[in-house]
């Protein structure tokens, strides 16, 4: 058994690219650590965040954090945009499954470029990979994808956005039994990355009781 | 270096949005066909070389490789300067190594990439730089001349203007006139890949620049186009 | 050339019978008659500045710098040949990614130091390579147990100590307050030996560095006035701005005077929470006007000084 972590739901809106995910390292049903940020930004324009396992997700940052030293130590303004990085990952994750040795994990990769435009890839361990204007990862895929398909259009605003997200993570804590509450939201646009600190969803258990049935 | 004096002169040159290569080329002997000078390595990077075209290949296979392989790996086509670097670290240790020679061939290399145009040239000595203009190759002199007078104003050429500065540095350092399947140019732009102006479409610019030295050229002269040129 | 050598230097694995080995002297000499290239460790910060020629009016100076940085607390100045020098820092930062991906921590400067030195000399020993024939100059922040005996000392966070490194082509790894290389070092030497701290004219090592912080926080919170009054411009109280002066101004003295046009300046600095950063060459240029307009004034002084290589000694008596 290993430590892994749950459901990630990332949209794209006008100007940038929204995601979340929550706080919490499982370990197989039991919720083992929580308040851990399960979304990494790298440079000032990339942000990934996985689904899977936690180690070999960790090995595979260590692989992009040499990257982006890489750039730093050439200091000749080249460097590496979100699209590049999801390309890589996609390279490094095939090659392992072909090697029967896949690294279990599901990524999602969110970047911004300078000139304003948005881009948002999905990868998995068998190395599948695609671009896409919403996406969803673990039980999340099931639950949230429906809600996003019905509501999401391109010119949905950074409110809209985050509430639009609100709303999933909400049936995902409802459904989902390894999501905790604890949900940590994060924005790419061209001014940069940001993280928000774990916020608490609201739930209310009262409708799982038999209290209300008469 | 001196086998950069060797070959046949290429001249590069660039502006705010292209890069260009000029070079001449001439037959090896009255058989065979005029050598091509200038390489495609990508679709925003070509190569001209001055010295033995056979390191110049080695070198340019790998140079395409590496973009290749950039391709493959990052999805997006290889920076101009890595790829620079890349060379000439190849080329550093081949300086260092017994049973090794440097490679005797000197490259222009011009691309475009997310910061623009470049135009670097690489040496045996594993040394290179970046030039607005520069040129390589024998008697290449004259060029250099030419293009150290108008540098100044290459940043703001349209792409046009650009090509004619550069078969103009070029024309200088040959005794006859150029003809327009004698010359090779290659442009690079920001909004356009790799791609070379076709014999006829260096006609009319070749016409341009010798209208006003017709009388100091008194050799043989029965380029019907040129005379067509001179006319109008 | 070869009458020196005596067919003893032909080759790295050959001693001569005074038991010098020619190749790497010659390695070194690749060195002394090329710009020059001074570097200076101030309290907090490294500067490394460098001189080279010109090469062509339409080139693009930038692309042929000779300082690189190695990762964001490390910074490295090839003098000599600049291929060398160049596989020298690519090798350098390969090793420092290593030592990142090892241990989680940036490597100090004089670990690091210490591997250029032995890579270095690796090439001195093999008769199948040459020697490189470039003297580095590597200088970064470092951040140790030293450091943090220092700050606690100074009661200051720690946020790592300057380190400054010369590593010749022989593989040599010297700890350096300040060192000057290439064609003009002698007048860089002099005039950089009049910047040291006057109670660190001689052997510097790390305890009396710390020692010497140590020492310096408790005068400093007693008596401001007097040190301020003492105060005379030297190596641990110039900030970056006015080293770079001071080193346009050295590198300006240690011209070749036999040239009519002085080569181009690149000054690069790294400093504690600074990342290894060029100065404008902008800046530079108005710089070394000042420079050249306030020793044209101390030596306009001096109505019998024609000879521009003296210019130097001059405006020091004055």
């Amino acid at each position: 058994m290993t430590l892994s972590g749950g459901s990630i739901i990332a949209i794209k809106y006008k100007g940038g690219v929204m995601m979340t995910a929550d706080t919490l390292l499982s370990f197989g049903r039991m919720a083992r650590y929580r308040g851990f940020s399960r979304i990494r930004s790298f440079g000032d324009n990339t942000l990934i965040s996985f689904t899977g396992d936690h180690a070999d997700f960790t090995t595979l940052m260590e692989e992009m954090e040499k990257e982006i030293e890489h750039d730093v130590q050439q200091d000749d303004g080249v460097v590496l945009n979100a699209s590049e990085i999801h390309t890589l990952l996609t390279r490094i994750l095939y090659h392992h499954r072909s090697d029967m040795k896949p690294k279990w994990t599901y990524l999602i990769v969110a970047g911004s470029d300078k000139d304003g435009k948005s881009f948002l890839g999905y990868i998995d361990l068998y190395g599948t990979h695609f671009e896409c204007d919403y996406t969803a990862t673990g039980y999340a895929e099931d639950l949230a994808l429906p809600m996003i398909r019905r509501e999401w259009n391109p010119e949905i605003t950074e409110d809209q956005a985050a509430a639009l997200l609100q709303k999933c993570v909400k049936v995902c804590v409802a459904r989902d039994c390894k999501q905790s509450s604890d949900i940590q939201f994060a924005k790419v646009s061209e001014t940069g990355t940001s993280l928000s600190r774990p916020v608490k969803i609201d739930c209310d258990w009262s409708v799982a009781s038999y209290k209300e049935i008469e | 270096m001196e086998s950069l004096k060797l070959g046949i002169v290429t001249v590069g040159l660039k502006s705010k949005t292209h890069v260009v290569l000029a070079a001449h080329k001439r037959a090896a002997d009255m058989f065979s066909e005029h050598h091509e000078k200038i390489f495609r390595v990508d679709s925003h990077i070509g190569v001209s070389m001055a010295g033995l075209a056979a390191d110049g290949r080695v070198l340019f296979k790998y140079l395409r490789r590496e973009c290749q392989n950039h391709i493959y790996a990052y999805g997006s086509p290889h920076p101009v300067s890595r790829l620079i670097v890349k060379l000439s670290e190849k080329a550093q240790e081949n300086t260092q190594i017994a049973g090794r020679r440097p490679f005797g061939v000197g490259l222009l290399v011009a691309g475009v990439d997310k910061s623009g145009p470049h135009l670097f040239q690489t040496s045996p000595s594993a040394n290179y730089t970046e030039y607005i203009a520069t040129t390589i190759g024998a008697r290449s002199q004259s060029a250099k001349t030419y293009l150290e007078e108008h540098f100044m104003e290459f940043e703001d050429c349209s792409v046009e203007e650009l090509v004619k500065h550069g078969v103009t540095a070029l024309a200088g350092t040959v005794k006859t006139k150029l003809k327009p399947e004698e010359v090779s140019i290659s442009i690079i732009g920001l909004d356009r890949p790799f791609h070379a102006l076709s014999a006829a479409d260096l006609a009319p610019i070749l016409g341009d620049i010798y209208v006003g030295r017709e009388e100091k050229s008194e050799e043989e002269d029965s380029e019907a186009w040129l005379q067509s040129e001179e006319d109008d | 050339m070869s009458g020196i050598g005596a067919g003893y230097d032909l080759s790295v694995t050959t001693f001569s019978q005074e038991g010098r080995i020619f190749q790497v002297e010659y390695a070194s000499k690749a060195v002394e008659t090329r710009g020059t290239m001074l570097s200076m460790r101030l309290d907090d910060s490294i500067l490394i500045a460098t001189e080279k020629p010109t090469l062509s009016k339409m080139a693009i100076s930038s692309s042929r710098r000779r300082v690189y940085r190695i990762s964001s607390h490390i910074m490295m100045g090839v003098s000599g040949i600049l291929a060398d020098g160049r596989a020298i820092v690519e090798w350098a930062r390969e090793e420092t990614s290593r030592f990142k991906d090892n241990y989680d921590r940036d490597i100090p400067v004089f670990v690091l130091a210490e591997r250029v030195g032995n890579f270095m000399h690796a090439y001195t020993t093999h008769p199948s390579v040459r020697p490189f024939g470039t003297t580095i100059c590597l200088c970064g922040v470092t951040k140790d147990v030293q450091s943090a005996r220092a700050s606690r000392a100074a009661k200051k966070p720690d946020n790592g100590r300057p380190e400054l490194f010369q590593i010749t082509p022989s593989g040599d790894v010297n700890r350096m307050h300040a060192m000057a290389v290439g064609k003009g070092r002698q007048v860089a030497r002099v005039e950089l030996e009049k910047l040291l701290p006057p109670h660190n004219r001689d052997a510097f090592t790390i305890e009396m560095d710390a020692q010497r912080r140590q020492v310096e926080a408790a005068r400093d919170t007693e008596e401001e006035g007097e040190e301020e009054a003492a105060a005379e411009k030297h190596l641990d109280n110039m900030t970056l701005d006015i080293a770079a002066k001071e080193a346009v101004r050295i590198l300006y003295l240690a011209r070749d005077a036999s040239e009519t046009e002085m080569g181009e300046i690149e000054i690069c600095g790294i400093g504690v929470g600074m990342i290894p950063t060029f100065i404008p060459a902008e800046k530079i240029k108005n710089l070394l006007e000042e420079v050249k307009k306030e020793e044209e004034e101390e030596s306009s002084d001096d109505d019998e000084e024609t000879d521009e290589a003296e210019l130097g000694e001059s405006s020091e008596t004055e």
